[in-house]
């Protein structure tokens, strides 16, 4: 990884088509709406045959064939509480591998508020581990300043180590133990960023990476694979040395 | 009685042909593959080998109510290419373009699909 845009290279690489064979164009706009966060587009293709109840194509970002399922079994495969994925009827690796994506680390969103609630959530996980250390880039010092009682807290009753990364200059009143990387530059002032690389427990780690593609407008992704998160930390920390 | 399903067949067997033109529908309809690659070419005229097959896979799928992973897909696509098309085309049901690898419709792939329509074979409750 080079820059930060090459992390939305990755994600657009990971990117699935979901085809939906199916009569009823109202069961693709159910898939459309289970899917809305996941790194995946779904389209209605209709059914070739009114005797068939329709099934589901998955292709990859390059339009090669992922595997395909019942409508029936997408649902089920969905719905993990009532059958987890690993454990469904026709269980074998194999199944289970052809509809990895379901059970994707990679989330995406263009809805700013549902980025901040994920932001949240990453700073809720990191302060419950207690322990490891948050990366944390919100553009501008001005767009920092809400959140620095949450993050001083961090610093005072929590082992979360913190680092924040802004791209113009720093002057607000932060925890001595919080390290800051200000006048960051151009990339730190396009993205936005809350990583966590999880403490002592890979399990925890996470992290979301959103752009301004245009002002006050986000794309944005965020993940559970702990070595993609490690990978952005990585870059974060070679790029942006320690100051 | 329009409405009659046996009158039905028995006037789609009219419209088919001989005896023995029947009998040989018959046969080409038996194979699953040959069904589902009729309606695949009823909604597009012209499809590649690899979009039928990840559609006949998917009908597949659908009528087991699993998962078909690509190597099964791949099996799928062999079948077609080797068997299934050769005899379509050979019966001029489709025209298959061995050096593009794709399928198109004919003027007898509708009255094949007209008979299927009327023999319902693939009807889910």
């Amino acid at each position: 990884m080079n820059t930060l845009d090459d992390a939305f290279a990755v994600v657009e690489r990971e990117r699935k088509t979901l085809e939906v064979y199916a009569e009823d164009e109202g069961v693709a706009a159910e898939l459309a709406t289970q899917f809305s966060t996941r790194n995946v587009d779904v389209t209605h293709d209709g059914n070739p045959s009114r005797e068939s109840p329709g099934f589901v194509v998955v292709r990859d970002a390059n339009g090669e064939f992922r595997g395909t399922a019942s409508i029936d079994q997408v649902r089920r495969l969905l719905t993990p509480d009532v059958h987890p994925p690993w454990h469904h009827d026709t269980s074998d690796a194999e199944d289970v591998d052809a509809f990895a994506f379901l059970d994707d680390t990679i989330f995406t969103s263009y809805d700013r508020r549902q980025l901040l609630a994920t932001a949240r959530e990453i700073e809720e996980r990191a302060w419950r581990t207690d322990g490891g250390s948050a990366h944390v880039g919100f553009q501008k010092a001005e767009a920092f300043s809400d959140q620095i009682p949450v993050y001083n807290r961090f610093a005072r009753d929590s082992g979360v180590s913190v680092r924040i990364y802004i791209e113009d200059e720093w002057e607000g009143d932060l925890e001595r133990t919080i390290e800051t990387v200000s006048n960051g530059g151009d990339e730190i002032g396009r993205f936005w960023f809350v990583l966590f690389d999880g403490g002592e427990t890979v399990l925890n780690a996470c992290g979301l990476l959103a752009e301004e593609r245009e002002p006050d407008t986000y794309y944005g992704f965020w993940t559970y694979d702990s070595e993609f998160v490690d990978e952005l930390i990585s870059y974060l920390e070679s790029t942006y040395g320690r100051q | 009685m329009a409405d009659d399903p046996v009158e039905k067949l028995l006037a789609a067997f009219d419209t088919v042909g001989t005896p023995q033109e029947i009998d040989e529908h018959l046969q080409l309809l038996a194979d699953p593959y040959v069904r589902y690659s009729l309606y695949i070419l009823a909604e597009q005229s012209t499809t590649s080998l690899d979009r039928l097959a990840d559609l006949v896979a998917g009908f597949e799928a659908a009528k087991r109510d699993t998962v078909v992973t690509p190597p099964e897909r791949d099996a799928i696509r062999t079948r077609l290419y080797h068997v299934v098309l050769p005899k379509l085309d050979a019966a001029d049901y489709v025209q298959f373009d061995y050096s593009d690898r794709t399928v198109t419709s004919t003027e007898d792939t509708r009255g094949l699909t007209t008979f299927l329509d009327v023999l319902d074979v693939d009807q889910h409750p």
